[in-house]
This record gives C-alpha cells, structure tokens and sequence, in this order.
C-alpha cells in the first residue's frame, strides 16, 4: 500500500460535510429496507427482497462507496471519458434485437444478466454521464454562449436515446435536468438555461394540450379526434396516464389505477401512519402494484405517515445540502461539478417519484433511489456517496485558481 | 434616453439595459454577501430544492390530512372487504292441485373456454412452444417456412390433446364423437353469429358518431362470449363432475406428466342453477272413439306432447347488463298509485347470473317468485364474515292449470291426433282441394264458469323446451305458424258469429229490440245494395232465414237479424256494451295480453256498426276474452275477470260486475245456443259426412254452442323471408275463414253451465265443422279428467 492511499485513508476519517450525506443514504436506505419488508411477498414482489437489499446490496454498495474513496479525482477525470464510451457501447449493445443475455423484463429490455446479478446499464450511465459531462466542461467558458450548449447536449443525448430505446423513459428523464443543474452551477447563463427550458416546456405544454384537447378515450376506435394524427407524438399509454391524471375516474382500473391506488395508501397513512401490519393489509388488499419499486414511497407514507414522508424528503435534501457544501468547499472545477450533478441526479429521481405518489405528475416508471428495491441503484447511488466523500476528504489546493467565476465578464453596470 | 439594442424578443435587461436598474442594487448587494459566482448557484439551486421539496410536502400534506384522509381511508379499508352474495331460490309454480311446473334445481355444468371450442388455444399453445423451443434465435429472424414447419409441428401435439380432450367430454357425457362435435360447432356459430351481429350494430354506431363509413376491421374486437367458458354438458351426474374436477386437478400440477393434458386447463365445472319444468313433455293415452268416424278407432292412442303450458309459464333468462341500465320490464312494476316503479330487487350486472323471468307468467310474476338474495361482507384481512342479508327464497305461485287437463288439450290439439289439420269434412278450398292433412294453428281455453279461472290453456303450435335450445329457429324464425306467440292470449281474432249472443244481450238491454219481436231475413240486409250485407245463406244456397225469433236467430246464425240490431245500436253503444263484455281492455289475467279491438267512434264509418252486429269489422277479441264473456252468460250475466293465478289477494283486484241483463234475453240466447247444437237447424249439430254424425256426442252433459266463421281479410301475408317486405309469393289472397267453436257445457245434474271452452283454428274453414269436434273432444277430455260426469 503506497504512501498516497495511507495519506488518503487519513484524510478520509478526517470530519467533513459528506459524511452527513453517508448517513443520509444509510438512513434512507435502511428506511427502504423496512419499507420493503413491509410488502414482502405481496402480488409480484418475492419473498426475502428486504432482506437481499439490506444484507446483500446495502454492503456491497458501501464496498463499492469505500473503492471509489481511494483513487484521486484527478485520476477518475482522467477515466471519465473512457468510461462513458463503455457505457455508452453496453447501452448500445443493449438496442440490438434480441442481443444475448438481454431479457425482456416487463416490455422493456433494461437489464443485462450478469448471472449473480441483473445489471442496470442505465443505472452505470447516469454515474458515468455525470463524470464525462463534469469533465467537460470543468476548464471551459464556451457554454456560456448558446453554440457552446450544443456538445453539453450532445453528451446528454446519446445516452438518452440509448436508454429511450431499452424502453425506460423513467431513467431517460433525469438526465436533462441533470444537466441543466450542472450548467447552473457551471456558469452558463440564466436567460440560455431559461429559454431552453422554456422551449421545453411550451413543447411539453403543448404535447400535454393536444392530449387534453383530444383525449384518448374520446378518440374511439380508428383513433380519429378533433386533432390530426401528428399532434399525438406520445405512444397511446403515456397519453392516456397522462389523461388519467385529469380523468381519474374514466381510467380508474386501467391506467388511473396505479396512481389512484397509490395517493389512496398515502392518504390512508395519515399524519403518523398506520403500522407495519395495518399498512401491509392495506396494500395487500388494494393491490398496489410496484409496492417495492416505483410506488414505495406510498408504502412509506402509509406506514409512517405525513411524518415518514417529511422525514425521507428531509433527508434527501440532508443528502442533497451535504453534496452542494462539498461543492462549495472544494475548488477543483471537476469535484465540483461531479457533486452538484450527483446531487442534481439523486435529487430529481426522488422529487418525480414521489410527485407520481403523491399524485401531481404521471406515472413514469422511477425508482427512489436508495430506498426502492434494486442492486444496480444502490450499487451506483453509493458510488456516488462515495466519490463526494473523495472529494471533500481532499485538501483544496492552494494556488487553485478559482472556477466558474464569470463575474468580471458579467459587469452590473449599465 | 432609451438606447434600444437588439430585436424586440430579446428578454428587457438585454435590450434595455436601463429597465432593469431597479433590479440592480439587488444585484450588488447579491454579489457582496456571496463573491463567488460559483456559490450563489449552488444557493440558487439549494432555494430550487427547497421551493421541490414544499411543494413535494404540501401535495403528500393534501393527501394525509382533514378529509382526504379520511375519505382515502376509507376507501382503502373498504377493499378488505367484499360482499358476498349468496344466491336465492326461485319460487315454484305449481298448477292448480299442486303439481309442481316449473323449480329451481342446482346441476353440473360442464363447460369449456371459447378458445377450445373457436381452435384458437391448440394455436396459441403452439406459438408459444415453438418460440420457447428456440430460446436463443429470435422468432422474427428465423424464415416464414421454417416457422410454419416448427409451428405444425408444436401443433400436432396440441390438436391431439384437444381431440383428445373432447373425446373425453363426449365419452363422459355419454354423447358419440359426432355429436360433441355438434355441440362445439353450434356454439362456435351461436357466438360467430352474435359477433357479426354486434359488429354490425358497432359499424354502423361509430360510423354514425364519426360521420363517415369504417371498415368492419374498425370494431372486431373480441366479445364477451368469446372469453367465457360455454356449457357442453349439462346436468351431468355427479360421477362425471367429479372426473372432470379430477382431470382439471391434475392438469394444474406443474408435474411433467401433466403436459399432456393441459387442455383441461380451459375446462370449468359450473354450478348453475337450473330452471326445471318437470311436466313440460308428457305421455298420455288419448281415446279416439268418439272423434269423427272417418279417423275413429277404438284402441287408444299413445300421444307425446312437448312444451306443454310453456306459453303461459313462461321462461328464465340470464340477467343482463341493459337490464339494469334500460330499465326493463322484469324490473318494473305498478305501485299502489298506479306509477311504474323500478326495482332491482338487489339485482346487480355484477353478479349476472342471476336468472330473471322472461315472458309469461315467469316474467309477471318476477317480484314475487324472485325472493331476495343473501349478502355477507368478508373481512378479507381478520376472515370474519357478517350477515347482512340471509338469502330469502322466492314466493311459489299457484296458476290455474290443471296440467294433466292442459296435456290432454294439447294431444287432442296435435297434428298426430287428426283434428288440428285440414280434413274431408272442414269444407276449406284445402279439404275440398284435397290437400288434407296440413297442420293448422289455433287456440283451446277451458275455463271454470263459477270462478272465471282457466282450466288449461293452449295455443299450438307448443313450444318445445328441445326446440328452444337445440333449434330455436324452428321457433322464433317460423312466419307461418309463429310458434312462440301465447295466442290464447296476445292474438285477437275478429269474432264472427261468436259475438251474435252479445248482440242480442246488448240490443235487449239497451232497450233498442224486443226479444219477443222476430225480424225478418230476406237474405239480402239492405235491398239498395244487394251485394253488401248479406246472411251466409243467401250467399250459399241463395236463400233466406225469412222471420227469425231470437232463439232461432243463434241457432240458424243469421246474419240479417243482426245486422239489424248492430245498426239500431249504432257504433257508441256497441262499444259501451261489448267493453262491458270485457272486450278491447286487458283482463288482467296475469300473463302479457292484448287488448283486443274496439273501433274509435270519432273515426269509424258509422255503418260499420252492421258488420259489427255479426261480429265482423273492426271488433276483435282474444280467446280468453271469448271464454271470460261466455263465461258470464253461463253467469246469467256476473263478468269476472278471466285469471291464471290462484291467489286469494288478487281476487279482490279482478274485476267482478252484475251486468243486469235483459233476464228474456238470457233465456232466448242460452235457447238459441242450445238450438245451435241440438235444433235441427243448428248450425253446430251434423259434420257433413256419411251418415250425418253428431258433432257433439258427450253423455251426461248438455252443449250450448256457437259457432263462428270470422272472415280474415282480403290477403293474408306470411313474411317467409323474415324480411318485413311484401315479397312475391308471400301473399295470399281470399284466404281461409277462421274457425270458431265456443261451449258452455252443463252436467246434467248441474243447474247451469260449469265449463266454457273456447276453441279457435286458424285459417281453416267453417268454424263448426273444424273447431266443433275439437271442443267435442275437449268436454270428453274434462270428463276423463273428472270435471264432468260421464
């Protein structure tokens, strides 16, 4: 063992703001491990999952937390981009038809079987997109004009239209604000970010319109409605949950149900909740689906209430507040960079997760990180932990000239 | 100043720099707290954070507190729990000395998906074998040939197992290979048949709700029954359920051997609960010594009649989905204020397989033979279960039938028997023509004159149970006899001659004739025109009755006596006293009837009241109608209203009247009803056969009879093609009278008439010559049954 990791390992124990965000994600993750135990066995979650997520990926994630503590950001900067190309070739791997040891799991091709475990390329691909982005534009000025924007986007892209592909367009969502985060906290200008999301969203407003103008259920067999075809651009499920959201009743038992069934077991739970017992009959008998997955944080609020509910938000923002301080403290452009984009990731999957649980946004196929069933999330969200450990445990160096300060090209004189 | 920069979509700071200053001490101040750009972004996206995380609170808050919790309780808890209905029993209905017509039984079903029975399963079940097959080659890259090889061959073993399969059903249910088969392709084409009739109504909605035309392929999306299981053998033993249960067991381990049989897996055992009518085919022996002597014969003969009395009891369907949205009849009854209520009766499209009465007396009497059904809430989570509702059975309803006098009815009735078919003897243009033996269709009541309760009730041609379910067709697509109509009650006839007594009854008592005064038959009613009105015997035998006296006028018919009366008592006060006769109003008899016919004087041709003076124009009644007004004149003038149900509480609701007859007009029109059948003149004494044989020959009782010949139009159409249009060759024109024959029969020791029976063929000729040695047959038939001396 070389004298640079001993001095490493020292650097490690000394406190810093990261270590608030290792208890975060233990605390959130043993919080899912009781959550998933309380649907143990329930309609298509089998039996001992809590028990494989909380002695199996939970240590191994923290394995994977404690070798990514090691090696210097500088070092992973240098990897960055390569290990983005060899995501990017196994997602690219994953498009082919019928591609070896690609099983199709519920319509979508998203796993790779690794024989001791399904891998989640697209879990690997947030970490890596995070790094090769990050590395990018860590020296750069160029995106802070639009043309600048035009490789930031290409970056975030591939992947997502790699992963649109498998399909999983829950993975696929967290990947733009992720990068706009990222340029947010690099300097780009607030107007370009504003006016890009602003295109975005009249875009969606106006996809979101068309559905509500001309819904699927009034559109009858032939699919003829008061719209042309070509304003439909969405496939005919994602129109009809989103319709669901403003027709509950109409799609009640088809695509309404799962997140009428969901804000139901949330409101049951009330302010303190109902048990672990009560909450399991609950959610027995009203059959929610994903009871371990997309919708466990509904299983939380029901079994822990309003305050179970404050408390995981709490702690995600505990996690998120102790990546941006590390951030803030750090001055290598690259470490920053990597925090607030892990910060952004992690953040954004919970926020539209339990936005679908609690009932404003449609059901989109996301998962909560640490808290949601599944080894190739914890695996990479610890991975994740552990780097910004990494970074906060290094010493900022001296003579670091500082980054994303474009103050003096941004005058306040008129 | 201004200084404008750039175009005018840019955001205001960037084009006018000078609108923002209001904004800018801000700014500063911004950038004195935090220097570095850097860090005010990471604030700026703590505050975003923050601004998610409210909002993410606040909507869980909405959802977790005040009355959406408790409504999302609610319904929550309400999904541990699920009502259990528990099914009722139906009431019986028996006949009038107890016998039991129609019951409920529970039975073994066994039953198989569509896709065994339409071939789709053995193919699915190949697909899926062949994909699995080839794990590791995509279904989609291996070549269109070698598919199909694989497929046929996945096939082979599936079609086996389907053969197999039905072979057994067949064997089990002790039917031959052809006659599986049968079962399986006549349901195939049963629901091929409603899916093309449902897709054509689905076409024709969609193009009416788009405007525009669309392709049949728009709406081919699979029915109902396209996914349910369909019976194929019914009521089976309980040997065989428990060998079918047995196979489905074992088909349902996941054991290697059980491959092989894994259709059994689309094989249901059903318990349904089965309407029975034990006493809807019967055998009996049925004397023919007293019929005409051309077909008498003194051995008895063996008749078995099928669908006996199955017009009055009616039937039991499936409930449906419409019934509960549209409202329908089973559901519907009239409440104390005479307003259509609606009551489902704890009826729900949930459960459909709930039988509800359909037709007859099944479907009048639904509220009271449906009972209530039982429900339990269980507690899916703790197992309890609590009684809401213990299931109530059904009411039994006694009718008026007896159902061994209805059977014998109907043998007399039956082609085989040799009454009800063209014969030498009915003068028709078919008996003269020589084209004897073609079945005819008509209608017997026998009913009790004290209690106005029908005896037996028979329209014909029946209605089979086996027909009904094997070949409905031979039913309901039947123009020419229309089998399923209730003709004792929902056809009205015009009544020809039959009205006559009526008349006489309605022109004494109005005080328009005198029944001592005769009146005088020249053959010809009115001498202006000589061809309009005129007796039968002038048209026959270009005669005259010359003076009639009222007795005489029934026994002869004559026509001219009243057309006289029909005129003096002009259209109003026909109407006013045949209403009183119970014409052109229900009886409320119990079971769906017309009303018969009445003209509207407003709008009737004032001498129509001639023809109606003979029963002709535009009068019509039903059967039931004819034998509830005889009925009253063997009353010496009480009307009770007609009924088919025994039942101390709807008695007080019939209609009873003392119609304060003319008492000399009673006598003369029982004398001449007397005369019609013994007078030498009468027109219901001889048949016109060798030897001139009485029509009536009954010992011990005394007939007071009236014939009636009820002309029928001037066409008459039979829609062969079903089709609504008067097509070539579906009409007939001057077609055959209607043959009437009415009887009050009194036992000799009796001091009036205890029996009047009716008896109506249609489209057959002369109404004595046909329908006289029917009724004879039926005084016969209530002397074997005990109802008269002998």
């Amino acid at each position: 063992m070389n004298a640079q990791v001993l001095d490493q390992l020292r650097a490690l124990i000394r406190p810093n703001p990261a270590w608030y965000a290792l208890a975060a994600a233990i605390g959130l993750t043993i919080l899912g491990v009781n959550a998933i135990q309380t649907v143990e066995g329930l309609g298509s979650v089998p039996a001992g999952v809590a028990g494989k997520q909380g002695w199996l990926w939970l240590p191994a994630g923290i394995v994977m937390m404690l070798v990514v503590m090691l090696p210097h950001p500088r070092l992973l900067g240098h990897i960055a981009y390569a290990s983005f190309g060899v995501t990017l070739v196994i997602l690219a791997y994953m498009v082919i038809p019928n591609a070896p040891r690609v099983p199709t799991i519920n319509g979508a091709r998203a796993w790779i079987d690794l024989g001791v475990m399904m891998f989640q390329p697209a879990e690997l691909a947030k970490l890596t997109f995070i790094l090769a982005l990050a590395w990018y534009l860590r020296y750069r000025s160029s995106y802070r004009g639009l043309k600048g924007l035009i490789v930031p986007f290409l970056i975030m892209f591939v992947p997502v239209g790699f992963i649109l592909k498998q399909p999983d367009l829950g993975s696929a969502l967290v990947f733009a604000p992720t990068m706009f985060i990222m340029l947010v906290a690099a300097g780009a200008k607030l107007r370009h970010i504003f006016l890009l999301v602003g295109i975005g969203l009249v875009i969606l407003t106006l996809v979101i319109t068309a559905v509500l103008i001309d819904p699927p259920h009034e559109r009858g067999v032939t699919g003829k409605g008061k719209l042309p075809g070509w304003t439909h651009i969405l496939a005919s499920h994602q129109e009809k949950r989103i319709a669901a959201l403003v027709w509950p009743k109409r799609y009640e038992n088809r695509e309404a149900f799962q997140q009428i069934t969901a804000t139901r077991l949330a409101g049951a739970g009330g302010i303190t909740g109902v048990g672990r017992d009560r909450a399991h009959t609950l959610i027995k008998y009203n059959r929610l689906p994903e009871p371990h997955n997309d919708m466990i944080f509904s299983v939380i609020v029901c079994r822990w209430g309003l305050l179970g509910a404050m408390v995981t938000v709490a702690m995600y923002f505990v996690l998120l507040a102790s990546f941006l301080l590390t951030a803030a403290r750090s001055k290598d452009p690259f470490a920053r960079l990597c925090c607030v984009g892990f910060g952004g990731i992690i953040f954004t999957q919970a926020s539209i997760n339990i936005g679908v649980c609690v009932g404003i946004l449609p059901v989109t196929g996301i998962t909560l990180p640490f808290i949601s069933y599944g080894g190739s999330s914890l695996l990479f969200t610890f991975a994740m932990v552990g780097l910004v450990i990494n970074f906060a445990s290094r010493r900022p160096q001296k003579l670091a000239r500082p980054s994303f300060e474009f103050d003096h090209t941004d005058p306040i004189t008129p | 100043m201004n200084r404008q920069v750039g175009p005018a979509w840019w955001p205001i700071h960037t084009r006018c720099p000078q609108a923002m200053e209001g904004l800018l001490p801000m700014r500063r101040a911004l950038r004195d707290a935090i220097p570095s750009m850097f860090h005010r972004r990471l604030v700026l996206l703590a505050v975003c954070a923050c601004a998610v995380i409210v909002l993410l609170v606040l909507s869980a808050a909405r959802l977790t507190v005040g009355p959406a919790h408790a409504n999302a309780s609610r319904e929550a808890a309400s999904k541990l729990r699920i009502v259990e209905i528990v099914p009722t029993v139906r009431g019986r209905i028996l006949d009038r000395r107890g016998r039991v017509l129609a019951h409920d039984e529970a039975g073994w079903d066994i039953a198989v998906n569509y896709s065994l029975i339409d071939g789709s399963w053995a193919h699915r079940q190949a697909l899926a074998a062949a994909r699995a097959s080839n794990p590791n080659r995509p279904w989609a890259s291996i070549p269109a040939a070698e598919r199909e090889r694989l497929l046929a061959t996945h096939q082979l073993d599936f079609d086996r197992q389907v053969d197999e399969l039905w072979t057994m059903l067949g064997d089990l249910g002790g039917l031959g290979p052809q006659q599986i088969e049968h079962r399986r392709t006549d349901i195939a084409s049963r629901v091929q048949d409603l899916k093309a009739f449902l897709m054509t109504r689905w076409r024709e909605e969609l193009s009416d709700e788009l405007g525009s035309d669309v392709p049949l392929s728009a709406v081919d999306r699979p029915i109902a029954e396209e996914r349910q299981p369909h019976a194929v053998l019914y009521d089976v033993s309980d040997f065989v359920r428990q060998e079918v249960q047995r196979f489905i067991a074992d088909a349902a381990t996941d054991r290697p051997e059980a491959m092989g049989m894994r259709a059994w897996r689309e094989v249901v055992v059903h318990r349904p609960t089965q309407r029975r009518y034990p006493l809807e085919t019967m055998t009996l022996l049925v004397d023919r010594s007293t019929l005409p002597p051309t077909i008498a014969d003194q051995v008895e003969q063996e008749i078995t009649v099928e669908g006996v009395a199955m017009h009055l009891l009616g039937q039991t369907r499936k409930i449906k989905a419409e019934d509960l949205t549209r409202l329908n009849r089973p559901f519907s009854r009239i409440n104390a204020d005479g307003q259509v209520v609606y009551d489902l009766g704890g009826y729900s499209a949930r459960w459909p397989d709930d039988n509800v009465g359909s037709g007859a007396l099944e479907q009048a009497m639904e509220q009271q033979l449906r009972g209530s059904r039982g429900r339990y809430l269980r507690h899916l989570d703790n197992g309890h279960r609590e009684v809401h509702a213990e299931p109530r059975a059904g009411h039994d309803i006694q009718t008026t039938l007896d159902i061994q006098l209805q059977a014998r009815i109907q043998a007399i009735m039956s082609p085989e028997f040799g009454l009800m078919v063209t014969n030498t003897w009915h003068g028709s243009k078919a008996s003269e023509a020589g084209d004897l033996g073609k079945p005819l269709a008509g209608a017997a009541v026998v009913m009790d004159v004290e209690t106005g309760e029908v005896l037996a009730a028979v329209s014909m041609p029946a209605m089979p149970l086996r027909l009904l379910r094997d070949d409905p067709d031979q039913i309901f697509r039947n123009p020419e006899y229309l089998p399923w109509v209730n003709r004792v009650t929902m056809t009205s006839y015009q009544p020809g001659s039959t009205l006559k007594p009526f008349v006489l009854l309605a022109a004494a008592s109005a005080g328009v004739h005198d029944v001592q005064t005769p009146i005088r038959c020249e053959g010809i009613f009115d001498r202006d025109h000589p061809t309009r009105h005129r007796c039968w015997i002038f048209r026959q035998y270009m005669s005259q009755h010359g003076p009639v006296s009222a007795a005489r006028s029934l026994e002869v018919s004559c026509n001219i006596y009243y057309y006289t009366l029909g005129k003096r008592l002009g259209i109003p006060a026909l109407n006013q006293w045949y209403g009183r006769f119970g014409l052109g109003a229900p009886t409320g008899c119990g079971v769906e009837e017309s009303p018969g016919d009445l003209p509207d004087p407003a709008t009737t041709y004032r001498d129509e009241s001639i023809n109606m003076g003979i029963g002709q124009g535009p009068v019509g009644w039903t059967p039931l109608q004819a034998a509830a007004a005889y009925a009253m004149l063997g009353r010496d003038g009480d009307y009770i209203a007609p009924t088919f149900i025994i039942d101390e509480h709807r008695t007080s609701q019939r209609r009873q009247e003392k119609l304060k007859l003319n008492a000399a007009a009673l006598r003369e029109a029982m004398e001449g009803l007397h005369g019609s059948v013994y007078g030498s003149e009468g027109t219901g004494r001889h048949l016109p056969l060798e030897g001139r044989p009485l029509i009536f020959n009954a010992k011990g009782v005394t007939v007071f009879g009236k014939s009636g010949t009820a002309q029928t139009g001037r066409f008459r159409w039979i829609d062969h093609n079903l089709d609504g249009q008067r097509d070539p060759g579906e009409v007939i024109p001057d077609p055959e009278t209607h043959a009437w024959f009415v009887a009050l029969v009194q036992p000799d020791a009796a001091r009036r008439p205890t029996h009047a029976i009716i008896v109506i063929t249609e489209y057959a000729g002369s109404g004595a010559k046909v329908s006289g040695p029917i009724v004879n047959q039926i005084i016969h038939a209530l002397q074997t049954e005990g109802y008269l001396p002998s």
